[in-house]
């Protein structure tokens, strides 16, 4: 087996950590919910679900990944056998290794459609097209899942072909060379970008004079004035904790996956926490300051209710080039805006492939090289179910039980191997080695008792709320349900195939692994 | 009109102050520390 790589620098570390975190979420999903759920007074319960569940996952998905580098572990399965010795431990595992996995076959063509925009705002592609329902025509004409300006899928197709190029040769190059150095150039790149345009949105006022109504002032009274009353409501506490989970990509094994390169006295605690702040001055500084306020200057705050009713991509997607053709230099604001997503998007989604290409190169003995080209063409064939099946929900389906429901299922598995199958007492220990900073008794406990039992909450609202009624197709149109029900079949033929990988690797490794021993 | 009321202005500043008090916190601990991951 190759030598296991190391981080290089702390910075390039934690740059990688926060542009894992950093996704489409920041600056499209979180304004939204916010201006959705009381405004400012949504910050209240945010913050809870921050401190109560957030910095704790954190810190016990970086503290799980670096245990498990110490065994040349970097993906669940093999991290959850070093931390509690048996059987069932690397199945539950394979939660971690299925998530990752089957979010990058959609991510991608999500990620390409920003890159494919960048191209039209800088060709002025759009820039004819008046209204938001023929925008709407051109964006699901260029999906393929609908008529309009595009005939066929070659335009999406060919910058599916780049997104997935490049995001293989940043794999292919592997660690410190490729996601280090990539996250050093995306990052900051990124950061300016987002400040750009944050300051741009203040620079915009009030664009009609005829309505001085709409303005990006209108915009942040609507995203931040308080609504007390709604604080009474449960919703919006588990939305707000929702929002927390998404936003940091806890839940996915991915955070496991890098921390697995760190060496074994590296501090965790304030990179960790460097980390966790980093993307939540993206998520509440920028991506609050963009989207919905610019979009309340230009379609009032009535139309802005609807547009982001009708979700996250249709506010990225839809509005913001209606409002680019109606600005100067609206051409290079839109690729910027549509770039900024971009790089959001890459940064996770490499991360997406790490635990994977991790786990056929420490327990099938592939080369990096090798792991890295069976992965891209494992997700490069079934990214084409996406594409070709859009229109039926395929996506949709993928992203609620992969990206939405498996995501608390891991975090509470998570959290009940660290704190209670390895034992709190050697949780807490593994934690704080070689930290930076103190971090304060109270943690102990939140992590043993408040986060499983907050996670153990959201996953039964979420049950009752969502699962059961998709479980059920509810509100599914006829002709979509054989594609849901072959998108299913699909979840379950790649986790069953997970299984059987690790059955084999252990059953070809397993004598192997003798946890008293550390290996870096 | 729809104006940016006085909890507003509090509760935005209030976040926006916290979340970059927390970045530089935690980078200025970052940089005046162990840069480089221990070999």
């Amino acid at each position: 087996m190759e030598n296991r790589e190391q981080w290089g620098s702390r910075i390039g570390l934690i740059l990688a950590m926060a542009g894992n975190a950093v996704g489409l979420g920041n600056f499209l999903r979180f304004p939204v919910k916010a201006a959705q759920n009381g405004g400012g007074a949504f910050m209240i319960p945010y913050f809870v679900a921050f401190v109560l569940l957030a910095i704790p996952l954190m810190w016990i998905e970086w503290s799980i990944g670096r245990h498990g580098g110490k065994y040349k572990h970097g993906s669940l399965p093999g991290m959850f056998d070093s931390m509690w010795q048996h059987s069932i431990s690397k199945y539950l595992g394979v939660f971690g290794l299925f998530v990752s996995t089957i979010i990058i076959i959609y991510y991608t063509y999500i990620e390409s459609w920003t890159l494919g925009f960048s191209f039209f705002s800088i060709t002025g592609e759009y820039f004819g097209i008046d209204d938001m329902t023929h925008m709407k025509s051109f964006l699901t004409s260029y999906q393929g899942a609908g008529e309009g300006h595009f005939t066929d899928i070659w335009p999406a197709y060919i910058f599916l072909l780049i997104t997935m190029a490049c995001n293989f040769y940043v794999l292919g190059k592997g660690i410190t060379k490729g996601i280090e150095k990539f996250a050093k150039i995306a990052m900051p790149l990124l950061l300016f970008f987002g400040i750009f345009l944050t300051i741009w949105v203040f620079t915009i006022g009030t664009p009609d004079a005829a309505n001085p109504e709409n303005s990006v002032m209108s915009g942040f009274a609507f995203i931040w004035n308080p609504n007390f009353s709604e604080l009474s409501n449960s919703k919006i506490w588990l939305e707000a904790a929702g929002q927390v989970f998404f936003t940091l990509s806890v839940g996915m094994g991915t955070l496991h996956a890098y921390a697995s390169y760190l060496r074994k006295d590296n501090d965790i605690a304030l990179s960790g926490l460097a980390t966790a702040s980093l993307n939540e001055f993206v998520e509440i500084v920028i991506g609050a300051s963009i989207a919905i306020p610019i979009a309340v200057a230009f379609f009032g705050v009535d139309m802005t209710k609807v547009i982001a009713e009708a979700g996250s991509y249709d506010l990225g997607f839809v509005s913001m080039p209606i409002i680019f053709k109606q600005i100067p230099m609206g051409k290079i604001v839109g690729f910027m805006w549509f770039f900024l997503l971009f790089f959001a998007g890459i940064t996770s989604s490499v991360a997406m492939a790490q635990p994977l290409i991790s786990f056929l190169k420490e327990q099938f003995n592939f080369s990096h090289k090798k792991s890295t080209i069976i992965v891209g063409s494992l997700i490069f064939i079934s990214v084409h179910l996406v594409v070709f099946f859009l229109k039926y929900g395929f996506l949709d389906e993928m992203d609620y039980w992969a990206g939405t429901f498996s995501l608390v299922i891991v975090a509470l598995l998570e959290v009940i191997v660290f704190a209670w199958m390895f034992g709190m007492d050697n949780a807490w220990a593994e934690l704080n080695h070689g930290s930076d900073i103190k971090i304060p008794r109270l943690f102990y406990y939140i992590i043993k008792y408040v986060t499983p039992i907050y996670l153990f909450f959201i996953l039964i609202f979420w049950t009752i709320q969502e699962a059961v009624p998709t479980l059920l197709l509810d509100g599914v149109a006829e002709e979509a349900v054989p594609f849901r029900w072959l998108a299913r079949g699909f979840l379950v033929a790649v986790f069953a195939a997970l299984c059987y990988m690790v059955k084999i690797a252990w059953d070809r490794n397993g004598h192997k692994y003798d946890y008293r021993k550390e290996t870096n | 009109m729809n104006e940016l009321t006085i909890e507003g202005i509090i509760f935005v500043s209030l976040a926006w102050s916290s979340v970059t008090a927390l970045v530089v916190f935690c980078f200025w601990k970052v940089m005046r520390g162990k840069r480089e991951l221990k070999k």
